[in-house]
């Protein structure tokens, strides 16, 4: 065939008649619309007549009560159904009842086919446990282990466990502990790292674990508890398997997911579903769910569609313009976690002209947080140093909050206190040699996220081109070159979890050990060594008046300039379950077992 | 039949095919190799600010990644020929498995998609053609641009809007329901993305099946059977048919295989677990052997599709046939 005749028989073939093609849209359309305007198919707990989400026995005897008067006596309409009291019943004995249903955006987020290979286990799991984590008061909430205490010099943590049970009924001891440590070292498998510092692990008792440590580490806890953490894993399960990388546990029989958590394996479809349902021996007080479903749903706008059909009953992590679209939605909530992300203005330390304090200083007084804030949709402004407020409580130094404000005739007065720079009539400035500044700000990083790294500097930028005269330019970068790309930037935008911002140790990332530089190759000796205190510090009064200096140090060197926090955007179904927004889980998913121990059934429609 | 196409024409195209092969999956897995970032660095990563050198390097170590790329490729030629696909960094499991449980499920899918969209396609296509400058021909071609131009995800969204969130009538997703739940069975599962699918592959069918056909019909041969005074369904269903089948019977054999990878967004949507919505999880994790692993199912696929037009065209054409033997 004559490949050219063929081109332009298509073209003059296919040209389109206007009237005819609008005919057939609006024929379409035509079909479309009665679908479209069809309508689509808060509730409180049944006899929770207080509000406090729970069923009181008096609550209880009042609603049965009042349903017998109306049977037998021909009184007044009852309080409730009789569904409806089974249902308060159900949440009066704690007895697991319905089903939430949880969209996962990939496969490997129901659970990875290794579990030593999944992250976050110790409070991203409904399964699995660890010893303790940390919980947004600072303090720990216990999981396996009952009570835990450490050495004065920190070097030597023993764990007192509880008396708990697999989900296969052997019981839970420390050996499984020190399993847990030596499996993970003897396969080298990647969550070693996490017990790096542990010399060896000995168990004197069946309930007695005792981690000895190479060097003092009073945060310890901290270290097992998040990102990732640590899990504890059966010995009689594991100590059988060879190769955990390639250990496919769907296929595994009887001995599948077994941990020792409030939920326990009950079926799975891989790559469709995977379905739980409440460990009704844990050790603990069990689920008031019955079941927690986690369903493949890939794409974002058909969890939308799924949340408001009732396939689904939460939607956690939606962006602010999804949360605009649910907002007057029949039976849907959001709510916002807070502290999910922290993002910041980082700076090279070591490359001009961010080498320069008093440059880091000025553009400190640029940052308008407010405006950035506002551009994310849910953030709020964060001026302290490093420590978000609401997860590092009084280890924050007051002293340094607003140190910084936004004020440009502030970072004008700087600049012209610097010998680097000037700053002519019309308030922009220079180089000294009066060459313009140009910032070439590489984004890609973690605070890519929903574009808020480029919407953060879009905010800012107006304030540094406009009124300060600089050239900002920036350039999205694959996350794959984007390390690379601010080693040899000055200025980038990052964003790290809330869980990195919560620890006065968390100011480590500011030290330059022997060993090598930091992320922002910031280098002050008085600053490593205040670290290197801390570090063989236990005391909390002392380590927190450690960590007050090491802010104030930071205040007045600026490696990086806080600028907000982000929270997590979570939206539920008022009509299935009650108590998500009671529990706050210390990091930015929902998959929490302190969430999933705290919602409860509101009606039968959760079955 | 195989003696009439000519043992020297099956092996010529036997080895071209093996050819592209070798060439192909040596092409992938130096590319894939060239590509910055790599898995456990990624994953780390995603935990905190660094990833630990001393992990990345033990991990590169295990999986033989610091071996010298030569005998990584070596290595890689081998396991293919014994079998042995790797195991995927992010499933733990065997690559090849993985990649058979994916395939079916995309086949699930393509096969009746395909059937369907050529069915369709065709028969449009050709009545289109046959019929040119009608109203109706008119309608199926504006209809059919209309069609074509919209994204296969608009109307997958269209069709999960109306189907499954306002009417109710079809399951969100997925080729199975929850347990407990009323079970909706394979059928109405795949529905609404084998529809989908075919809509979106209809029309490319058809302008192939129409502009042949027009071609066709513009032949001498054609007029001549027309002064024969041959019936029009004759000159239709024993001339300009069969003549006009052949380029598209190419093309759709080919399309079928491109749309193996091209799935991605139906089984993102439709949250249908096949090989697209696997490419996609493996580009993101870095996976390379499952990457390796599916560039080389889709390679093969592409051969044997390929390969498959070959021997067929001489078998529907005499022309060819004879052209075949004479050299």
């Amino acid at each position: 065939m004559n490949l050219k005749s063929f081109k332009f028989r298509i073209l003059k073939e296919n040209s389109l008649q206007p009237v005819r093609s609008w005919f057939c849209l609006l024929f379409i359309l035509g079909l479309f619309l009665p679908a479209c305007i069809l309508p689509a198919g808060a509730s409180v707990i049944p006899g929770d007549s207080s509000g406090d989400t729970c069923v009181s026995d008096e609550e209880l005897a009042s609603s049965i009560l009042s349903y017998m008067e109306y049977s037998y006596l021909g009184k007044e309409e009852p309080h409730l159904s009789a569904e409806e009291l089974s249902l308060a019943a159900h949440n009066f004995r704690h007895i697991p009842y319905g089903r939430v249903v949880i969209p996962v955006s990939s496969e490997g987020d129901f659970i990875t086919p290794n579990i030593w290979y999944k992250m976050g286990v110790p409070t991203g799991s409904l399964i699995y446990e660890g010893l303790v984590t940390r919980n947004r008061d600072g303090n720990y909430d216990s999981w396996l282990a009952e009570s835990w205490n450490s050495s004065k010099d920190a070097k030597v943590w023993t764990f007192r466990l509880k008396e708990a049970k697999w989900q296969d009924g052997e019981p839970v001891s420390s050996e499984d502990v020190k399993f847990t440590h030596d499996y993970l070292k003897d396969k080298k498998l990647k969550l070693a790292f996490v017990l790096n510092s542990v010399e060896r692990v000995e168990c004197p008792d069946a309930r007695t674990a005792i981690f000895y440590l190479e060097n003092p580490d009073p945060t310890f806890p901290d270290r097992l508890s998040h990102s990732p953490g640590i899990a504890i894993f059966p010995k009689h399960i594991w100590e059988n398997v060879e190769n955990p990388a390639s250990y496919d546990e769907y296929a595994s029989g009887d001995t599948h997911f077994i941990g020792s958590g409030p939920f326990r394996y009950k079926a799975a479809e891989r790559g469709q579903y995977f379905l739980l349902e409440a460990n009704e021996a844990y050790h603990g007080d069990s689920p008031y769910v019955k079941e927690v479903a986690l369903k493949l749903i890939p794409d974002a706008s058909s969890r939308l569609f799924a949340l408001q059909s009732g396939e689904i009953d939460v939607l956690p992590e939606i962006t602010p313009v999804e949360a605009e679209k649910l907002k007057g939605k029949d039976n849907i909530k959001v709510y916002n976690i807070p502290d999910a992300t922290g993002y910041e203005i980082a700076f090279n330390c070591e490359l001009f002209p961010t080498n320069d304090p008093l440059f880091r200083q000025a553009l400190s007084h640029a940052v308008n947080r407010e405006n950035a804030s506002n551009t994310l949709g849910n953030a709020e402004p964060t001026e302290t140093v490093f420590l978000l407020p609401d997860l590092a409580h009084d280890f924050v130094n007051p002293d340094c909050i607003r140190k910084y404000d936004y004020d440009i005739e502030k970072t004008r007065a700087i600049f012209k206190a610097s010998d680097n720079f000037s700053v002519d009539s019309d308030g922009k400035v220079r180089y000294k040699n009066g060459d313009q500044i140009h910032l070439k700000i590489p984004l890609g990083g973690k605070a890519h996220m929903n574009r808020a790294d480029e919407k953060i500097l879009n905010a800012i930028k107006m304030d540094w081109e406009d009124k300060l005269g600089f050239d900002v330019e920036f350039e999205v970068v694959p996350k794959d070159i984007y390390l690379e790309e601010i080693g040899e930037s000055p200025i980038f935008i990052d964003g790290m979890p809330g869980t990195m911002h919560d620890d006065v140790e968390d100011l480590n990332n500011f030290y330059r050990s022997p060993a090598g530089s930091n992320y922002y190759h910031y280098d002050n000796p008085k600053y490593n060594r205040l670290m290197e205190e801390l570090k063989n510090t236990t005391d909390r009064d002392k380590r927190k008046e450690i960590g007050y200096r090491m802010q104030a140090v930071l205040a007045e060197d600026v490696p990086t300039i806080p600028v907000c926090s982000t929270g997590t955007l979570v939206a539920y179904r008022t009509d299935r379950f009650t108590g998500w927004e009671s529990v706050m889980p210390l990091q930015a998913g929902i998959l929490d077992k302190k969430v999933f121990l705290n919602i409860k059934p509101v009606s039968s429609q959760a079955s | 039949m195989v003696l009439e196409i000519g043992n020297r024409y099956i092996l010529r195209r036997f080895f071209s095919g093996l050819l592209a092969f070798l060439l192909s999956i040596t092409l992938t897995f130096f590319l894939l190799r060239s590509l910055p970032g790599d898995y456990m660095t990624d994953l780390l990563l995603e935990i905190g600010r660094y990833a630990p050198p001393e992990l990345v390097a033990s991990f590169k170590h295990e999986v033989g990644l610091d071996l010298p790329l030569p005998e990584q490729y070596l290595l890689y030629l081998t396991g293919i020929l014994k079998g042995n696909w790797g195991h995927s960094f992010e499933y733990g499991l065997p690559v090849f498995s993985l990649i058979r449980e994916k395939l079916y499920w995309t086949l699930v899918l393509l096969l009746p998609s395909s059937l369907l969209s050529a069915g369709l396609g065709m028969g449009f296509g050709a009545y289109s053609g046959w019929k040119n400058g009608s109203k109706t021909d008119a309608f199926l071609l504006h209809s059919l641009v209309f069609v074509g131009a919209v994204p296969s995800y608009c109307w997958g969204f269209a069709g999960l809007f109306i189907f499954s969130f306002r009417l109710g009538l079809l399951p969100f997703g997925g080729y199975v329901s929850l347990p407990g739940t009323e079970p909706a069975g394979l059928f109405r599962h795949a529905l609404l993305p084998v529809l989908t699918l075919t809509l979106c592959s209809v029309p490319g069918i058809y302008y192939l099946m129409r502009n042949s056909m027009l071609d066709t019909l513009g032949e001498d041969y054609i007029l001549a059977a027309r002064a024969r005074g041959f019936s029009e369904s004759r000159i239709l269903f024993q001339h300009a048919l069969p003549n006009s089948i052949l380029p598209v019977l190419t093309m759709t054999s080919l399309h079928c295989a491109h749309m193996l990878a091209g799935s991605v967004f139906i089984e993102t949507i439709f949250a249908w677990p096949g090989l697209g919505l696997l490419t996609y999880s493996a580009l993101e994790t870095h996976d390379l052997p499952l990457l390796q692993g599916i560039f080389l199912v889709d390679t093969l696929l592409i051969i044997i599709a390929n390969l498959t037009a070959d021997l067929l065209y001489p078998l529907i054409d005499p022309r060819i046939r004879s052209r075949i033997r004479g050299e």
